[in-house]
């Protein structure tokens, strides 16, 4: 850990990395709370795999067609909106068959991605940072990338979090109130899809959903207002993301895997410790 | 129905015509006609899966008739959503959500046309609607963390916030303990004087002293003055469910809002 606190002082990418950590701790802790009170953790994970096929149709355009601008990064966000409005379709339509069209939809995203990937001559290593997550190659522009997410998402949740906690908390009664229920849901996934992108540079798409989920079940445990387990969540969340990256430094363990065992341990260590409500 | 004496009796607050409604062609209710009128308290009981809930459904709008006509307050339902207030299912709020006392109540004064945001007269509101169940004291607490009856009782707060034109009221005492139960029948003990109010209820031992009519739902639907429940009229509802929609008697009788 203290050759990491030193080597951080020496390496840009080292400090690159803590930043981006900590950028994505902000919307993680806030979307994060949505998805654990509104309990959608299963369609959060099928929008974040589903990400591939965008992340592997950029890089295809970008090779194959030659068009430039075609970046992976556009790719992921236009990928997770896309997902997200669907798999919120499907939801709000397909009452009894959710899960076998959500599970599909899931396995069918990468499926499309890898056919891309497959298709695109050269190696993919960068597309493989973006599944499992490579925070220390984390760019300066992806950090800007990242910041102007987080401010879109907090600043929509903050602007909204009446109706939101609403439609959260009883939808029945969110339609008497005349809020347009369906529209919020979607709005809500929509915040969910560009969490996933901006984690997705931290701890890969993979394994997105723990980071999403495990700072806000902590939170959840102790929090009785959903604002105050934003808060808790996006603490603890710069917490495992900031210790996980020094812990794997010194062995050279993989960054995202070490932050998400972390949490793990820690959500384990909080049931045990508090009783569930 | 002249001879009638009704004194608050105004235009019918409910009125179902010929409503038919079926999930997926199995038929739920079939030619509902009924009438519930400005002040009356009426009870909606009736064997589970019977239509209870789909019929209130029906008058908040939430669901749509697949035949005939439900007018609210003189038009259709989605158009005075706004003048109903909704007590819904137990089962629909989870009860261990993180959301404080009087936030749950403020949501009955936010929605389309009232803005997005709780004002200060808001908050007023929802404090006067907490002290009408005798909840006010308990306005910071955190929802979760209190009894199942008192959360029933906030959520109807929540419903008395939007300051209501016609309750409609889901089992208020579902999963709540008996002592929990009787502050509830008090608190609709004294919200009937100054409300129209439709309750579904599995206990029609206890709310008939306090309803004016009881409309019994089972597939079909009959409305009876609270005088006409009679020990072996529950016995058929409850023992013989499928009897109990073979009323005998021909003619409406006094203040019995169906035929």
């Amino acid at each position: 850990m203290s050759e990491f606190l030193s080597a951080l002082w020496r390496y840009p990418f080292l400090q690159y990395a803590l930043w981006a950590g900590l950028l994505a701790s902000v919307s993680c802790g806030v979307v994060g709370s949505l998805v654990v009170v509104r309990r959608i953790s299963y369609l959060a994970g099928a929008i974040a795999h589903s990400v591939l096929a965008g992340l592997g149709a950029a890089r295809w355009m970008q090779v194959v067609l030659g068009w430039q601008w075609a970046h992976p990064l556009l790719g992921a966000v236009v990928a997770a909106l896309l997902a997200a409005a669907v798999m919120g379709l499907v939801s709000l339509k397909a009452r009894e068959r959710e899960d076998t069209v959500v599970s599909a939809l899931w396995a069918v995203g990468m499926a499309v991605g890898l056919m891309f990937m497959a298709a695109t001559p050269g190696y993919a290593t960068d597309l493989m940072a973006y599944l499992f997550g490579d925070i220390l190659m984390v760019t300066p522009q992806q950090l800007w990338v990242m910041a102007g997410l987080d401010l879109v998402v907090v600043g929509l949740v903050v602007v909204f979090y009446h109706p939101l906690l609403m439609v959260c908390f009883d939808e029945e009664f969110a339609r008497l109130r005349g809020l347009k229920v369906e529209l919020w849901f979607l709005l809500l996934l929509g915040l969910v899809a560009l969490t996933v992108v901006i984690l997705a540079a931290v701890v890969g798409l993979v394994m997105v959903i723990a980071l999403l989920t495990l700072p806000a079940g902590i939170a959840a445990r102790w929090g009785h207002r959903l604002g105050g387990i934003m808060a808790g969540a996006v603490v603890l969340s710069a917490v495992f993301t900031s210790l996980g990256l020094g812990l794997s430094y010194g062995p050279d363990l993989p960054a995202g895997a070490c932050i998400i065992v972390l949490a793990g341990a820690a959500y384990l260590a909080a049931a045990a410790l508090v009783r569930p409500r | 129905m002249s001879h009638v004496p009704r004194p608050q009796a105004g235009p019918a607050v409910v009125e179902m015509r010929g409503v038919s409604f079926a999930y997926d062609g199995e038929p739920v209710l079939t030619e509902v006609d009924l009438a519930v009128n400005r002040g009356d308290f009426a009870a909606v009981v009736g064997p589970n899966g019977g239509g209870k809930t789909t019929l209130l459904k029906l008058m908040a709008g939430l669901l749509e008739p697949s035949r005939g006509t439900v007018r609210v307050l003189g038009r259709a339902p989605h158009k005075v959503r706004a003048r109903l207030g909704w007590l819904p299912q137990s089962l629909q709020v989870d009860p261990a959500f993180p959301v404080s006392v009087l936030e749950v109540v403020l949501m009955g004064r936010l929605g389309a046309g009232r803005g997005l945001r709780p004002r200060a007269e808001d908050r007023r509101a929802a404090l006067e609607a907490l002290a009408r169940v005798e909840m006010e004291h308990l306005a910071a607490r955190p929802f979760s963390r209190l009894s199942g009856g008192q959360q029933r009782r906030v959520l109807i707060a929540r419903a008395l916030a939007t300051g209501p034109e016609l309750l409609l009221l889901d089992e208020p005492t579902a999963g709540v303990d008996p002592a929990g139960e009787l502050e509830i029948y008090a608190v609709l003990e004294t919200l009937r004087h100054h409300h129209t109010m439709v309750m579904v209820s599995h206990d029609l031992g206890f709310v008939s002293p306090l309803v004016d009519h009881v409309i019994c739902v089972n597939r079909r639907v009959q409305t009876h003055p609270t005088s006409q429940i009679t020990p072996e009229l529950i016995e058929a509802m409850y023992g013989q469910p499928v009897r109990m929609v073979r009323h005998d008697h021909q003619g409406p009788p006094e203040g019995c809002a169906c035929g």
